[in-house]
């Protein structure tokens, strides 16, 4: 683990990343693991399809698109989708020897933070979309997600002042604002989640 | 807080204190135009308290005073108790943390009080959240869908006379379950007229369970046997004054049938009245029968669990009910 000023294996959850045409928050995801790939860490973005698993390279960092299995069942029945990429998110999280994951949906953190719980790294949690009254319980497991993303993650943030303002409003979460495309500041998030995660394993032994 | 608010609103919250966050932004936006009030009872720890309470507009505003209950002392009757006795207005609206009012929901619920000397109290309509319909494909589902009046009168959507929460004491805080419809009936039994205002409307949590889940979370409906024998003119409302649900006699039916149907193949059809309903649960077209039908091993699980829930509390009470 790269508690100290090495360069650090940052996976960045965005499950619809490569998905369609790029969103706003895909392209500034993109442009964070840029920036952090010239900061001297190795970002992977960690996404999901309906192809067999690929990884691809370009624009200086990773991309590892796991197979996602049709979701049209899981949404008949009520889920929140999608869902069936997380087992194979959650192995590519273990296995991937990461420092950090930094998730950008709430499914996402609450993938990560299944791995956590085996013994993978800690979760930052960035909020893209504010959180409104109309989409915290609209789907079976909506509301596990949402709560896990905000209230269980190492560090959490808001992309702009409208989801800080929502997030206020509808979690009564108080949320630091930070753009995605800002790798400075991200990095010194992502450092002191790891020194607080290494201060916990000591006090702990 | 109001000086002399017209009508209190009590609410107990446990467990939920994100849904509390969002009654709460709810309440805010009533129309109603006299003067209110809000009294939280819970048992949240300081932070969730200052974070979801006390840094709501609401209470800098003063329309909302709370109370705070040691964790794991509390129930909804001793909490709904603690908060009428602590509000202020000489009306008592009740609703729960996992609802949604609408804007017009206190007004409605005023308008419907009638200054005929007749002592009175009001039920709305609830019904399950548009915004969480999505919910209610899963098989076990817990929400509520009320048109007043009901015989339960279930404390989400009702507004109550204080001096009449007086006179009968409140909510019986013996009651495990059925503490709300315990009330109403005693307050029929003291001449209170239960009325409607269907405009009056509030919305209800959709929440989705696994089986596991459903069956712990009915497992305090083996309770009701208490009230059923506190109240027993309430055995009109059942089943063959028995069951407390339709479906119970019925699983209970088609359980038997299909028990002795190896040696006497005819008792079979005692299961086709349940088959039957559980077949419709859904809707009529082919999809939705065919979503129930396979359905039904899972849901008649829930329901023989609850009535065998019932039989325990039956014994316990010493009084009939499944």
């Amino acid at each position: 683990m790269s508690g100290g000023g090495g360069g650090l294996a940052v996976a960045l959850l965005m499950h619809d990343f490569d998905e369609g045409p790029r969103s706003a928050s895909a392209r500034d995801v993109a442009a964070l693991a840029r920036g952090l790939a010239e900061l001297g860490h190795r970002p992977t973005v960690l996404c999901c399809g309906r192809g067999p698993t690929r990884v691809s390279v370009s624009e200086g960092f990773e991309v590892i698109s796991v197979r996602r299995l049709p979701e049209a069942p899981l949404r008949a029945r009520g889920f929140a989708v999608p869902l069936t990429q997380a087992p194979t998110v959650l192995r590519a999280l273990r296995r991937g020897g990461y420092d950090l994951a930094h998730a950008f949906t709430p499914v996402d953190a609450w993938v990560a933070q299944g791995s956590r719980r085996l013994g993978g790294p800690p979760v930052v949690f960035t909020a893209t979309q504010p959180p409104r009254r109309e989409n915290l319980a609209d789907r079976r497991l909506r509301l596990r997600q949402v709560a896990a993303a905000f209230e269980a993650s190492d560090a959490v943030t808001a992309a702009d002042e409208a989801v800080r303002d929502s997030a206020r409003e509808w979690l009564a979460l108080d949320l630091e604002v930070a753009a995605i495309s800002d790798p400075k500041r991200f990095e010194g998030i992502y450092r002191s989640c790891l020194g607080r995660r290494v201060v916990r394993a000591a006090a702990q032994t | 807080m109001p000086d002399r608010p017209v009508v209190s609103v009590v609410v107990a919250s446990h467990g939920r204190a994100l849904r509390l966050r969002w009654l709460l932004n709810a309440l805010a936006e009533q129309r109603f135009e006299g003067d209110w009030e809000l009294v939280v009872v819970h048992d949240y720890d300081e932070a969730t308290t200052r974070r979801v309470i006390e840094a709501h507009p609401l209470f800098a505003a003063r329309r909302l005073d709370h109370r705070a209950i040691e964790p794991g002392t509390g129930s909804p009757a001793l909490q709904r108790n603690i908060g009428w006795r602590a509000a202020q207005g000489p009306w008592i609206a009740f609703t729960d943390d996992d609802c949604r009012p609408e804007a017009n929901w206190l007004g409605e619920l005023m308008d419907a009080v009638a200054d005929d000397g007749q002592e009175m109290a009001v039920q709305g309509s609830t019904k399950p959240d548009p915004m969480e319909w999505g919910v209610l494909s899963a098989p076990h589902v817990r929400t509520l869908s009320i048109d007043p009046v009901g015989p339960f009168c279930q404390t989400c959507n009702m507004l109550y006379p204080r001096a009449l929460l007086e006179r009968l004491g409140g909510f019986d805080e013996v009651a495990v379950s059925g503490e709300d419809v315990g009330l109403s009936l005693r307050a029929r039994a003291a001449g209170t007229r239960i009325v409607a205002a269907p405009e009056a409307v509030v919305y209800h949590a959709i929440e989705s369970f696994t089986l596991p889940g459903i069956l712990r979370q009915n497992l305090k409906w083996r309770h009701l046997a208490y009230l059923v024998k506190r109240h027993p003119e309430f055995r009109r409302e059942l089943t063959l004054r028995l069951f407390w649900d339709e479906e119970h006699l019925l699983v209970i039916a088609a359980t038997l049938g299909l028990a002795v149907a190896r040696k006497r193949p005819a008792f079979g059809l005692l299961a086709l009245p349940y088959v039957a309903r559980a077949a419709a649960r859904r809707g009529r077209r082919p999809r939705q029968r065919a979503t129930a039908l396979l359905e039904i091993p899972g849901q008649a699980v829930r329901q023989l669990a609850e009535t065998v829930g019932m039989a325990i509390g039956s014994a316990r009470h010493r009084t009939a009910l499944l």
